[in-house]
């Protein structure tokens, strides 16, 4: 044993279950991170068996080994570097065969593994089976059927990858069926070179090392290229040989004999005949009627619809309660908490102003989140880039850049994440360039604090669609200037598996949905928190303690004015308010700073307090909406606080300038984790410093034209 | 090696196999795992073993581990290949259930000698084959040359191929690998998208998209 803790990997094709798998092996105890340099999400989890801890980390879902995309190289980086003591392949049993493939590669490998037939039940539905002793016999390594959403199977998984680790079984060697064929012959030949050239320890990696080389995976070659350039030279001349004598490159070649191998291992371990149109029946009903050709794009439309009316029906009466709440607690806490000052203020104003402001919009959020997870998992969201296809090439981009998009109306940084399966470069880029404009769910609070402002009821929701419309819009065009300008690039190849159709395990969506939860509190405990108090103290100090007029004589003064009339009265003591107010906060260094954007932001519409709002939105969007909260409660009597900030706005702008300020909240640079994000993903300052100005730009022209147009009309 | 293997007892030959069937797996092989796999008693084993020795089939001493000698291990492949094929022809034309399968071909690999076993395979692969048919089948580089070849472009909705070879212009040849798009696998062309591209394939058991234009790197047999 290398360490007290053990660590297991799982390694599996995309939707084998695998998160499943290692759900019900950590529960809810896993921790999410990235793999350094690579914003690919490392899963890692914890679990006791026997009194032993053992680590389990959800590797990448991948088909090969060969690495084409980020995931790939982490899985294919994690597995060579032999830092664990268990690989765990998790095969999903109703397509054994395919499955298989993977399973072959880790077992060229030659090192300790166990594979976990998940999803029997699928496949006993069809009437089959698989003999897992066979299978175990052929592989070499220990085999277990499991049907990981069941809590009783957790238990025995347990017990089975401890007793798989303890035996330590090497695969066996799979290849021997080819042992009198030509390919065969090269590989052994290379594979002898190769284990001449290693030292005695690691003589087990030749052929391994044999298979990749001649398979061209390129940081193999560049390593054995590096130790003797007539191995490298050997290498080359025979896959050049083959390549002349088989008129197809070895790599093809290579996999082809790896399908021979699985197809005989499938044969000889699948049991029972498939029972005639039993899956196929409801797949195919499904598909019908989401692939239709007519009623196919209808269909998807009016789901992104009613995934809208969703969040947005539902969460809102929620978020009503959630308001209530704050409101209540410091009204609460302002009648109970006599004096206390400063204090006090940082506590209403700073922490339930900023942080309660956010965190109102949990429920829409978590709704949100809630419609994605279940259209991914459910195989809907691959069926969808398979629809837009088409769609989305007129704008220079392909169908798999429609799941980052869709990804984006939640959370732009794990949509620029999932533009990994882009293979080209510069749709990629494309697609990273734009997805700022796709309302993620931080802007929705602004969105929902401001839009009641400035619309009447019945067209606030017609003003949301138009919004989120209107970015989706530039995006499009955005992208086909892009791509007709900067990143001419030739189109990806485009390669997409559409799953089958399962429905989504309701214990899985909780686990996800409650990972959201989490990041979302999080973040509203410290970025925001952060942000708040530092967007409190701003806009508290320097305080103003000599004012330039008198305000309380004003007011006194009105109040004793008997020839006005109570209406009159209310109305003048507000505007003196206001002015007072509008007096303090200039001085502080919020108000400065706004000040000083505001002479650029002024032909947009917008005044200091906007502007310097806007400011905070650079942290992380929601800010913008705290810093409203912060601006209008500090120096504040407590008469006003009976108001809500949204008939503070309403007051104070007119509907133009709200409309303004939705369209820079929507164009406007990004926050600080998308630049970040885009910078790792791309690995260009230039990119990501482009992006941030080119938006910020961008949304500058669009609000001023809006702008000036609408108080033209 | 034209000449005909000497004559064995069907006990002899089940002995041979197993002991073949160890070392593949183990790398040696003690009477002890023998009597194991086989669940009989050690005196059976040993007389066995020594009547093996006496042939020339296996090297033996007391309290040695055992091996095949080179005769041993073409007798035993050739017994193996047989019940490989048995098997192969009981599950995948016949459509008999695997135990069953094992069970019968265990009894008739005893009993087929090698010529009649020559031509049986023959039949076999020209069953399993789709390009059985083929004249040029076998010959090198027949792919190539196929006259059926057409390219997956070609094929319309609900036609399948067997693809015969994958153009490097498609991109990487590994990523599309894993997704069962190789040499032998068998393709159809399941629905067409909306919008006219892209396809839907069923290859290996799922169903992969691709587009149009890259059908155009893919040769494919019609079958």
């Amino acid at each position: 044993m290398k360490s007290e803790v053990l660590r297991f990997l799982l390694v599996g094709n995309p939707n084998c279950g695998k998160s499943t798998i290692f759900n019900s092996l950590a529960g809810g105890n896993a921790h999410v991170g990235n793999y350094s340099g690579v914003t690919v999400e490392r899963k890692t989890g914890m679990f006791e068996v026997g009194g032993i801890k053992i680590s389990v980390e959800d590797l990448p879902g991948v088909y090969n080994m060969s690495p084409s995309s980020a995931e790939e190289e982490v899985v294919r980086d994690t597995l060579s570097s032999g830092d664990f003591d268990l690989i765990v392949n998790i095969i999903d049993s109703s397509n054994l065969e395919r499955n298989l493939f993977l399973t072959i590669q880790l077992a060229e490998m030659g090192l300790p593994m166990a594979v976990v037939l998940n999803m029997t039940d699928e496949l006993e539905a069809k009437g089959m089976s698989i003999d897992e002793k066979e299978l175990s016999r052929l592989l070499g390594v220990p085999v277990i059927k499991s049907v990981a959403y069941k809590s009783s199977s957790a238990a025995s998984l347990k017990l089975f990858l401890l007793d798989a680790f303890l035996k330590k079984r090497e695969p066996n060697f799979l290849w021997s069926k080819f042992k009198d064929k030509p390919l065969y012959a090269d590989v052994s030949q290379i594979s002898h070179l190769i284990g001449k050239s290693l030292p005695k320890e690691s003589a087990g990696w030749a052929h391994w090392l044999a298979i990749r080389a001649m398979e061209g995976d390129k940081f193999i070659i560049e390593k054995i290229r590096v130790s003797s350039k007539e191995l490298a030279g050997a290498i080359e001349f025979a896959c050049g040989k083959i390549e002349s004598d088989f008129g197809e490159t070895p790599a093809s070649l290579i996999a082809a004999a790896r399908f021979k191998i699985a197809n005989d291992i499938a044969k000889k371990t699948l049991l029972g005949e498939p029972l005639k149109n039993q899956r196929p029946k409801e797949l195919y009903f499904l598909d019908k009627l989401f692939l239709n050709k007519y009623l196919g794009l209808p269909i998807f439309f009016a789901l992104m619809f009613l995934t809208f009316q969703f969040v947005f029906a539902l969460g809102d009466p929620l978020m009503g309660y959630m308001e209530d709440f704050f409101a209540s607690l410091s009204s609460w806490l302002n009648s109970v908490w006599s004096g206390g000052g400063f204090f006090k203020s940082l506590v209403v104003d700073g922490v339930i102003g900023g942080v309660g402001g956010v965190l109102v919009f949990l429920p829409n959020i978590l709704m949100l989140f809630l419609v994605l997870s279940v259209l991914e998992d459910s195989g809907y969201m691959a069926r969808a880039a398979f629809l837009c296809d088409r769609l989305m090439r007129r704008f220079g981009l392909s169908g798999a850049s429609l799941i980052p998009m869709l990804v984006g109306f939640g959370c732009t940084v794990p949509a620029i994440m999932a533009t990994r399966s882009l293979k080209s470069r510069s749709e990629r880029i494309a697609t990273i360039m734009v997805l700022p404009l796709f309302s993620c769910g931080s802007r929705l609070p602004i969105y929902i604090l401001l839009i009641p402002c400035f619309f009447a009821e019945k067209y606030r929701g017609v003003a949301m669609f138009c919004i989120y419309l209107t970015g989706i819009i530039l995006a499009f065009v955005l992208a086909k200037l892009l791509r007709l300008s900067f990143f001419k690039g030739a189109d990806s190849s485009f390669v997409l598996e559409l799953p089958a159709y399962r429905f989504p395990r309701p214990y899985n969506t909780l686990l996800q949905i409650c990972s959201r939860a989490w990041a979302f509190l999080k973040k509203a405990g410290t970025l925001i928190l952060g942000a708040s108090i530092i967007l409190w103290a701003a806009a508290t100090f320097p305080e103003k303690t000599v004012l330039q007029k008198d305000y309380d004589a004003m007011l006194a003064e009105v109040q004793n004015n008997a020839s006005l009339s109570e209406e009159k009265k209310a109305e003048l003591a507000n505007s003196i308010l206001g002015e007072r107010r509008a007096e303090i906060f200039d001085y502080t260094l919020s108000g400065r700073a706004g000040r000083f954007l505001e002479t650029a932001l002024s032909p947009l519409g917008f005044d200091a307090k906007i502007s310097s709002a806007l400011l905070g939105a650079i942290a992380a969007k929601e800010v913008f909406v705290s810093q409203l909260g912060i601006v209008y409660g500090v120096g504040e009597g407590d008469a006003e606080n009976s108001m809500s900030l949204r008939e503070k706005l309403e007051r104070d702008y007119t509907p133009i300038q709200g409309m303004s300020i939705l369209l820079f909240i929507l164009i406007s640079m990004p926050c600080i984790a998308t630049v970040a994000a885009t910078y790792s993903e791309t690995r260009s300052a230039m990119l990501a410093a482009m992006q941030v100005l080119g938006l910020t730009a961008l949304a500058y022209a669009v609000c001023f034209i809006f702008y000036n147009i609408a108080l033209m009309l | 090696m034209a000449k005909e293997r000497q004559k064995l007892s069907e006990n002899l030959e089940d002995y041979l196999e197993v002991i073949q069937s160890i070392s593949s797996r183990e790398g040696t092989v003690r009477p002890s795992d023998i009597a194991r796999e086989m669940k009989v008693k050690r005196p059976s084993v040993t007389s066995a073993l020594n009547s093996l020795a006496a042939k020339g089939l296996v090297e033996y001493e007391k309290y040695k581990p055992v091996s095949l000698t080179k005769n041993g291990q073409e007798h035993a492949s050739s017994i193996s290949k047989k019940h490989a094929l048995l098997r192969e022809f009981f599950t995948d034309i016949l459509g008999v259930q695997a135990s069953e399968a094992d069970l019968v071909a265990c009894k008739m690999e005893h009993i087929m000698d090698d010529s009649l076993m020559r031509k049986f395979s023959k039949f076999v692969k020209g069953i399993t084959n789709p390009c059985a048919s083929c004249p040029s089948f076998g010959e090198k580089d027949c792919a190539r040359h196929c006259k059926h070849a057409v390219l997956l472009s070609t094929l319309k909705t609900g036609e399948a191929g067997i693809i015969l070879a994958v153009d490097k212009s498609l991109g990487d040849v590994a990523c599309f690998a894993g997704m069962g798009i190789v040499i032998g696998s068998r393709v159809e062309i399941a629905r067409v998208a909306p919008l006219g591209d892209p396809v839907v394939l069923k290859v290996r058991g799922a169903e992969i998209s691709l587009r149009k234009s890259q059908l155009k790197s893919i040769t494919v047999k019609p079958v």
